[in-house]
């Protein structure tokens, strides 16, 4: 099983564990549809290598005082 | 006119709320008209003008804006979602707010794709309202997410209006509708009142007839907000430029899998634009921007939305597709932080790449509108969106206007895209091509 198969079928026991008593047949399909994108998307971005100092691209404020 | 007293606020709003309540049915556009807080207004306008109070371009006009704009006084704001159809809230979004400081009038709150298209539709028929229709053939849907905000612009249902864009809800109904669109810089709207669906994406611009009035719109929309933490600077708007030949790029393979119209407008429009601009061929760094993109969207409205969908709430949602919004609930967070650590990179990488231009060109859609009744995706499923996925992930400015039609009779649409706070730049060139153009001067037949 490859890197992306994998990832996919963790996403979606864990999906069905929280939400799987609500899925009909057409909800099982969605939600394996949705974990294949997911999947499919981690292991573009983890194609990546990342660096220690590429921080997330968002911004922390530590409060002053009422702008 | 309206300053002069040739138009009368009272009957110029009387006159689109007429529009609305007559036509908006004809393209399920409209959501509420509301016209006593309207009446109200355009009372309060003409009192003001008469006294001499004149408040600039926007005193005394109607608009209406995308129903995910917070509004007080009982009027619902529905999100375009049945199970929050009588939603109300008690307050009103920044940005509604600072159009009615400006003399404006609102007169309806417009129809959209349920929660902006954050559960994953793939169908027009995915709003409480029914499908938008679009007003050049209704056998064609608007666009979406701001389905009904091109709609009412198109139609002249109301002169401008507000969508909201996270990706393409703003270009989207503007290729589809004909009418120009605006997604501003992220950070220069306030999104203050604004459904949030992905906080660090979400983006508020205007629908209207010209990117000219795009601008005027947009300089009184922007501004910092004190309830909105991402906001920064204001934004004046300046008239074009006309004293050097602008210098535009396009992205390597930006045409792979447009429609054949679409296409030949797109080559047609760039000979228009040689006359003004030098046009190179530049290739965007190689990353997974969709990836990235997808993946914060994913994430940040499942966090948004965490309690609507472990109610169970989603099932009661219009679009079976939108049902089941639960597998983004088992992202990991390092994924997430993946994504916003790359997402850096990607910033950098493209804004290196297109600051010596004033601005990257694009076919603002691979198509013209689709058929109403047809699921969009599974038209070219594989197909990448790389302007809208590079130009939302880092936040850019893009605006889109028309650019022909098609052999049946559709608008297309063009879009320029610049460098972040870039605005008047890329509307300097849309101004520019609709001056060479005469495009945005066509409307449908609306009966």
């Amino acid at each position: 099983m490859n890197s992306k198969e994998k990832i996919a079928q963790d996403l979606l026991e864990l999906t069905l564990k929280k939400y799987g008593v609500r899925l009909d047949t057409q909800g099982h399909e969605e939600v394996k549809k949705g974990v294949e994108a997911i999947a499919e998307a981690i292991v573009a971005m983890r194609n990546l290598k990342l660096k220690y100092s590429d921080e997330p691209s968002t911004t922390f404020k530590p409060f002053e005082k009422e702008d | 006119m309206v300053r002069t007293g040739e138009a009368s606020p009272v009957e110029l709003t009387e006159f689109f709320l007429d529009r609305l309540e007559k036509l908006g049915s004809k393209y399920n556009a409209v959501v509420t008209v509301t016209r006593e807080r309207a009446l109200e207004s355009a009372a309060k306008a003409e009192k003001e003008i008469e006294n001499g109070l004149y408040k600039g371009f926007l005193h005394g006009i109607p608009f209406g804006v995308k129903d995910l704009l917070a509004t007080s006084g009982g009027i619902p704001t529905t999100w375009g979602a049945a199970p929050l159809k009588n939603q109300v809230f008690d307050y009103d979004a920044t940005v509604i707010k600072k159009l009615e400081e400006a003399g404006a009038i609102l007169c309806a709150k417009l129809a959209m794709i349920e929660l902006a298209g954050g559960m994953g539709y793939r169908q027009p028929n995915a709003s409480f309202t029914g499908p938008c229709r679009n007003p050049w053939n209704v056998e064609t849907w608007s666009g979406g997410s701001s389905s009904g905000s091109g709609a009412a612009v198109a139609a002249g249902l109301v002169p401008f209006a507000l969508g909201s864009e996270t990706w393409g809800s703003i270009l989207s109904p503007a290729n589809n509708c004909g009418v120009a669109g605006l997604r501003p810089t992220y950070g220069l709207v306030s999104r203050f009142g604004a459904m949030p669906l992905s906080w660090t994406l979400d983006k508020i611009g205007p629908l209207c007839l010209t990117a000219d009035d795009c601008g005027i719109i947009l300089e009184h929309i922007a501004g910092p907000d004190p309830a909105d933490p991402s906001t920064s600077r204001s934004f004046k708007y300046e008239a074009p430029n006309f004293e050097r030949e602008f210098k535009l790029a396009f992205f390597k393979g930006v045409l792979e899998g447009v429609e054949e119209d679409v296409s030949k407008n797109f080559h047609k429009a760039l000979e228009d634009l040689e006359e003004v601009a030098t046009i190179e061929e530049v290739e965007p760094p190689e990353m997974p921007y969709e990836a990235i993109a997808r993946t914060i969207i994913n994430v940040e409205s499942a966090s948004a939305f965490e309690e609507f969908i472990d109610s169970g709430k989603a099932s009661e949602l219009t679009a079976p597709e939108d049902r089941y919004p639960y597998a983004r609930m088992a992202i990991p967070a390092t994924e997430y932080l993946r994504a916003l650590r790359l997402r850096g990179i990607a910033c950098k990488a493209v804004g290196r790449l297109i600051a010596p231009y004033d601005a990257v060109v694009a076919p603002t859609s691979r198509r013209a509108a689709t058929p109403i009744d047809t699921e969009f995706r599974s038209l070219s499923p594989s197909a990448r969106d790389i302007m809208g996925a590079v130009g939302n992930l880092a936040g850019l400015p893009a605006i889109s206007i028309p650019n022909g039609f098609t052999r049946r009779g559709l608008p297309t649409g063009m879009q320029f895209m610049g460098s972040p706070f870039s605005e008047n730049s890329i509307i300097a060139v849309a101004k520019v091509y609709q001056s060479l153009t005469d495009w945005h001067e066509r409307h449908p037949q609306v009966s």
